[in-house]
């Protein structure tokens, strides 16, 4: 199949459905070993926050049922799901959410390829941009980890350098 | 603030910022013309990214994070009308081909006022 075949059969209304499907499927399967990572970086940062190292499921449950027999005190430190950074919708639902941000970055990358002028292309760039920083966001929530906001801060003014520059470049070319 | 108060007010942020993200991304796709696009997806853009590092802000609720975060978001909300105009204009001066439902367009006599003054050297604009 030669590139422009591939092209107009992404952009048909059956081809859009295709890559839905695909992104889905990916999204469904397990990663190699992706979910325990992630499940390791969680634990870590939460023994660096918590200090104590989460419990299993069946003995918090019983430290939590004598906590709430003794008293509010002992009851904020049994469960360990109030002292977390991300709520357990956020750790339920995070991948979701991440999986939306990626979907807008899908629909960029449509209009990067299939814009009319160069302009067009610029503007999915800074979208590509500022849905990254947004990613990023999600993720240092989900995980836990607040260092990643640093590359939020170097995205946000890379991208707009790229922009500055690209339109000067139309406008001293002539090109739209 | 209590620790479920700060988890009701974290997700809703980040679930309201990806949906605006998203309804830029959509803008992105639908819309007929560059600056329609452009408007689309450079405010919608901007006020989702502004809601989640927000989300992010008050997850975290240390003063190093809200820090680093109010600058993401003042950079955002510096630099993204700033890109969007210097674009579109570009574009429009360049000739970029608007939509055809597009009424008042005011900036077309200032465009070719300095076409005329330049001597025509700039390409003219389409139709």
């Amino acid at each position: 199949m030669s590139g422009r075949r591939f092209l107009e059969l992404a952009a048909s209304r059956r081809g859009r459905l295709l890559v839905l499907i695909g992104l889905l499927a990916v999204l469904a399967l397990p990663g190699p070993g992706g979910g325990a990572a992630a499940d390791g970086v969680d634990r870590v940062a939460a023994a660096a926050l918590a200090g104590p190292a989460p419990r299993d499921g069946p003995a918090e449950a019983a430290a939590e049922v004598e906590a709430g027999a003794d008293g509010p005190t002992a009851d904020d430190e049994a469960d360990d799901w109030r002292d977390r950074i991300a709520s357990p919708f956020l750790r339920a639902s995070g991948k979701f959410i991440l999986a939306m941000l990626a979907f807008s970055q899908v629909f960029a990358v449509v209009r990067l390829v299939r814009g009319p002028t160069l302009a067009d292309r610029v503007i999915a760039l800074d979208f590509i941009g500022i849905t990254c920083a947004a990613m990023i966001g999600v993720y240092s929530v989900v995980v836990e980890e607040p260092l990643y906001l640093r590359a939020a801060i170097v995205l946000s003014l890379v991208s707009f350098l790229g922009t500055v520059g690209f339109a000067l470049y139309c406008e001293k070319r002539g090109v739209p | 603030m209590s620790d479920v108060v700060r988890f009701v007010i974290v997700d809703a942020l980040l679930v309201a910022g990806t949906f605006f993200v998203l309804i830029a991304g959509v803008a992105l796709v639908r819309m007929p013309d560059l600056l329609l696009r452009m408007q689309g997806s450079a405010k919608a853009g901007t006020l989702g990214v502004g809601l989640i590092i927000l989300g992010v802000a008050v997850a975290y609720g240390t003063a190093d994070v809200f820090t680093k975060a109010l600058l993401v978001i003042l950079f955002y909300f510096i630099t993204a009308p700033v890109a969007a105009h210097v674009i579109s204009r570009a574009a429009y001066r360049s000739g970029a081909r608007m939509w055809d439902r597009t009424r008042p367009d005011e900036y077309r006599g200032v465009v070719e006022r300095d076409i005329a003054a330049e001597g025509g050297r700039r390409p003219d604009v389409e139709d």
